[in-house]
């Protein structure tokens, strides 16, 4: 057997590290997560304060200063972005839309992550039929493709927000299942959790005070991710018309675009919303990025 | 209180079988085969002593110490505590049956969880059993950590299992296992990790601990020195079976199986002069899938003779305290 | 000439605490066909030696001072060309992890014909004739060349790694606890064959670990590592029969001996240096019972005190009575306070 070789370091404060200071003290040195930490960011401020920021209501049909309706007007000091072709101010419509992405990126990250985390738990702690039983539920799931399934959803309930979150939330589970789970029967193996059992625990307190808190790294890393997939659910559902109509997002925005065929033509109306989906994933896939590399130090550089 | 033979402990017919997964179709053709770690063992240990489970990999060493504190299940066999029969415990008295038996695990870095201190380790057993307030917790807590010497136990409440070297955390697993007074522990290859300078004061440790506060333990190791050292009595086993038990000292030199002979020639000494008469034995360990007919040493063992691949040898009492599995040794006059 | 010159050498890690010596005054000769046991603990530095001599260290590490002659050259000083061409070919590695090494995918003999015919220009078919041979040194079937890495056993992976680590007749090899992670029956018959092939082929040998014991049967020459420094180094029978250097004896008192089974093992009180807190003066310090106000503030150097035997202690010549009080328990349960123990006659 081994004898590890460690060299001793004290910690400094001598309390352990919280999982922040870590991820802290890298994002100082990694230039892109710092990025991708600055565009989350202002985009959730532009979410929180989008209703002071836009100039006008996104669905007032504007009119110029000669009274016709101002359609299609490319950029302009009064429309940053252009109007549509019904006189809608794109700019408005992209900072509104802004929190449609974040609500149903944040949201459904969440409840993926905590559907998945559980199962994974229950899967990797117990083995035997109960993993079998859910991991073949897993299987069944990964065989339904996310948009049509959240499509369908929606052609079959209402066509609602909460019912894009939910669509996505209920397929979306499977990956961080697996990966949770592989990581708990890791984890189930080493000697703490047979001294948990040493110690008379249950079964719920072993999987919740002993095994969770140990994969929680991971399950955040997997909910960074999980938004990064929520946000692209949500605007391709909406681009192909089975958003919630009554609620301003990106994809819509290109939808409308699309359906009136001014995407060849109106620019303004096109790139903005784009740009913002991609800047925002971008945004989270860096910022995700890093964190995988704090959670998982082998990908680190020297 | 005692077993029916005067014992504390009594082992009687341990068995521990692993089915062998196997496809769909396999499975219709034939029988389910078994990895039969453990095959029918007997031993007993005495209150107060210290017995040390010898073998190499594969031996099924590691697995008779989980079974004993039932971290696994026997597919068979009575593991008698005074009178009663730990195997077939379950629910509230396997959670009791906790209190009297612990174990102490090989790997110092993985024996906590990296998000608990000191403290929250040890205390965790107290917590479940609910036993004493707030304040007994915290007194049992330091009382423990200072059985295991490491003063002032203030200073290593609070720290976290990465700010500790591994004979420390290894002490204070140690402690974790002594906070709800048991008489009952299992060390399994708790020093081999560490560093050697280290491991003479946690063996020196337990050897304390058994005389200061009567326990009885279970020495598993594959290192034969500190067997040797820490234990009174030795048993080694191979491929599920004990094949020998004695007193320690005596088999260093005085064993009778094979097996225990090669293994104690095969450990190098301290001395470049030294020239160990060593035990001829060929090949490796064979899984312990497809065992041999009769003796399961008989494919390595030098000295086989007819019997030997017909008959499994029984455990037999040559010297007060000294059973041999053999059908050769020792040489019997009659 | 010797074989392989270690002269004064420095190994520094850069860290995020900042630099780590893991080695330093670091100095040690083997001649042709000598065998050299490096023992230490964890932290000691002896690894570090091994990659270091071996221009293995990781991107991090560097050899911040100090020679490595071998057969004349500075292998410190070497490109990494040209350390390529000596690997193998002149300086080989057993690790203990290696039979984890072997690609799964190929079979032994066709990794071993590999490594011969990267480095000489011979014909596979001469190449595997090697290997067979090899296999018969190590003893096993040369028909096991067409076995796949995991339809061998550990022992057998082992000694395949230590006959691919000949396949090219090195000068000197370098097993790093080639034995730790096997079963002790095997671990023995590795030993003997090692004795035996170091003998039959005339290479030189350094030998890794922190089992004295192991050193004690295999090797011809033993150097001591704590903390990253040399502290004692001497011939195998003279270190057995007189070792001199505080942390030696505390060492002997910790292994356990199956040849003398009732004495009290004593462990050394205290815990390996931190090496990013190292003390002032004498590395062992912290720990020695015999330390004094000048061991814990200068640093000694490598005294000698009798044919190849050096010690690096302030009290080379007061061995003896070190030997004779280290032998009991009570010397090894106080920590040292700060120049108050001395040493009794």
């Amino acid at each position: 057997m081994a004898v590890t070789t460690m060299p001793q370091t004290k910690s400094k404060s001598g309390f352990r590290r919280s999982l922040l200071e870590p991820f802290l003290d890298f994002v100082r040195r990694d230039r892109l997560a710092l990025i991708g930490i600055l565009i989350i960011v202002s985009f959730t401020l532009i979410a929180v304060f989008a209703p002071f920021l836009a100039p006008h209501d996104p669905r007032d049909m504007l009119r110029r200063e000669d009274g016709t309706l101002a359609r299609l007007d490319p950029p302009s000091l009064r429309h940053p972005f252009g109007t549509t072709n019904l006189g809608r101010d794109v700019f408005s419509q992209v900072l509104i839309g802004t929190r449609a992405a974040l609500l149903v990126g944040f949201l459904a990250a969440f409840f993926v992550t905590l559907i998945g985390t559980n199962i994974g738990i229950i899967a990797g702690y117990y083995g035997g039929w109960v993993d079998s039983l859910l991991m073949r539920l897993v299987d069944i799931l990964y065989a339904i493709p996310l948009i049509p399934f959240v499509i369908i959803m929606m052609a079959l309930v209402e066509p609602s927000i909460w019912n894009v979150i939910w669509g996505i939330s209920l397929l979306t589970w499977r990956t961080v299942a697996r990966i949770i789970r592989s990581q708990v029967l890791s984890v189930s193996q080493r000697p703490y959790v047979k001294a948990a059992r040493m110690a008379g625990c249950s079964d719920f307190r072993i999987m919740y005070y002993h095994i969770a808190p140990n994969i929680l790294p991971l399950a955040l890393l997997e909910m960074a991710f999980a938004v990064g997939w929520a946000i692209t659910a949500e605007a391709s559902v909406s681009f192909v018309g089975f958003g919630d109509p009554t609620v301003i997002s990106w994809g819509q925005i290109l939808h409308m675009v699309f359906l009136t065929g001014a995407i060849r033509t109106a620019w303004w109306w096109v790139i903005p919303p784009g740009l913002a989906i991609a800047l925002l994933l971008i945004g989270v896939f860096f910022t995700a990025r890093s964190l995988e590399e704090v959670v998982n130090p082998r990908l680190r550089r020297r | 209180m005692t077993t029916a033979n005067g014992r504390f402990i009594e082992v009687k017919g341990l068995r521990k079988y692993f089915p062998v997964h196997r496809g769909f179709l396999d499975s219709l053709r034939s029988q389910s085969k078994y990895v039969k770690a453990i095959d029918d063992i007997d031993f007993f240990i005495q209150r107060g002593e210290i017995l040390g489970l010898a073998g190499e990999s594969g031996s099924g060493k590691t697995t008779t110490g989980e079974i004993m504190v039932r971290l696994q299940d026997p597919t068979a066999g009575g593991i008698f505590f005074d009178t009663i029969n730990v195997a077939d415990l379950q629910g509230r008295q396997l959670k009791e049956f906790r209190l009297r038996a612990q174990m102490i695990f090989q790997d110092p870095y993985e024996t906590f969880s990296p998000r608990l201190t000191v403290f929250g380790s040890i205390v965790e057993s107290l917590k479940v059993h609910r036993i004493g307030t707030s304040a007994e917790k915290l007194d049992r807590v330091k009382e423990a950590l200072t059985r295991a010497e490491l003063r002032p136990a203030e200073n290593f409440l609070y720290r976290y299992p990465h700010e500790l070297s591994g004979g420390q955390r290894q002490r204070v697993a140690i402690a974790r296992a002594m906070v709800v007074d048991p008489q009952f522990i299992v060390a399994d290859e708790p020093v081999s990790m560490l560093d050697v300078s280290i491991r003479a004061g946690v063996l020196n440790l337990l050897k304390r601990l058994r005389s200061d506060f009567g326990l009885t333990m279970l020495y598993v190791s594959h290192d034969l020195s500190t067997v040797t050292y820490l234990c009174d009595r030795q048993a080694t086993m191979y491929l599920g079976k004990i094949v020998e038990v004695g007193p320690s000292k005596v088999m260093v030199k005085g064993a009778h199986h094979p097996y225990t002979k090669a293994l104690f020639s095969a450990v190098p000494l301290p001395n470049p002069d030294a020239h160990r008469e060593r035990t001829p034995i060929e090949g490796e360990i064979t899984g312990n899938i497809d065992l041999p007919r009769g003796c399961r040493f008989n494919p390595r063992c030098p000295y086989a003779i007819d019997i030997c691949f017909q008959e499994e040898p029984d455990l037999v009492e040559s010297e007060p305290g000294h059973a041999t599995a053999c059908h050769v040794f020792p040489a019997r006059t009659d | 000439m010797a074989l392989l010159d270690v002269h004064d050498v420095e190994v520094t890690y850069r860290t995020k605490e900042g630099p780590l010596k893991a080695a330093e005054y670091v100095s040690f000769q083997l001649k042709k066909g000598d065998s050299l046991g490096l023992i230490g603990e964890s932290g000691c530095g002896k690894s570090t030696m091994a990659k270091a001599i071996l221009r293995l260290l990781p991107d991090n590490g560097q050899i911040s001072g100090g020679e490595i002659l071998f057969q004349g050259q500075d292998l410190a000083k070497l490109s990494p060309k040209e350390m390529r061409k000596l690997r193998w070919k002149e300086l080989s590695l057993v690790t203990q992890s290696a039979m984890n090494s072997l690609n799964p995918v190929y079979t032994v003999g066709a990794q071993i014909v590999e490594a011969i015919r990267t480095h000489e220009a011979i014909s596979r078919r001469r190449a595997w004739e090697r290997a067979e041979d090899l296999f018969r040194l190590v003893n096993i079937e040369p028909s096991h060349l067409t076995n796949h890495p995991h339809e061998l056993s550990g022992g057998m992976k082992q000694r395949a790694i230590i006959a691919m680590a000949l396949c090219l007749n090195p000068s000197l090899v370098i097993a790093d606890e080639p034995t730790t992670a096997l079963d002790v029956i095997v671990q023995d018959r590795i030993l003997q064959q090692i004795v035996r092939i170091q003998k039959e082929i005339s290479s030189s040998l350094i030998y890794i670990s922190h089992d004295i014991s192991v050193i004690a049967e295999t090797c011809d020459y033993v150097v001591v590592m704590y903390g990253g420094h040399v502290m004692e180094t001497a011939p195998v029978r003279e270190f057995f029969r007189h070792p001199s250097h505080p942390y030696s004896l505390g060492m002997q008192n910790a292994f356990p001996n199956l040849e003398d089974v009732d004495s009290e093992l004593i462990s050394i009180p205290g815990y390996p240096p931190d090496l990013l807190n190292l003390p002032p003066g004498c590395r062992f310090s912290p720990r020695c019972p015999f330390a004094d106000s000048v061991c814990q503030q200068k640093q000694p150097d490598l005294h000698f005190i009798g044919t190849q035997h050096g010690t690096r202690c302030h009290f080379p010549d007061r061995a003896e009575a070190f030997r004779a009080q280290a032998k009991l328990p009570e010397t090894w349960t106080e920590r040292p306070a700060q120049g108050q123990r001395g040493v009794g006659a």
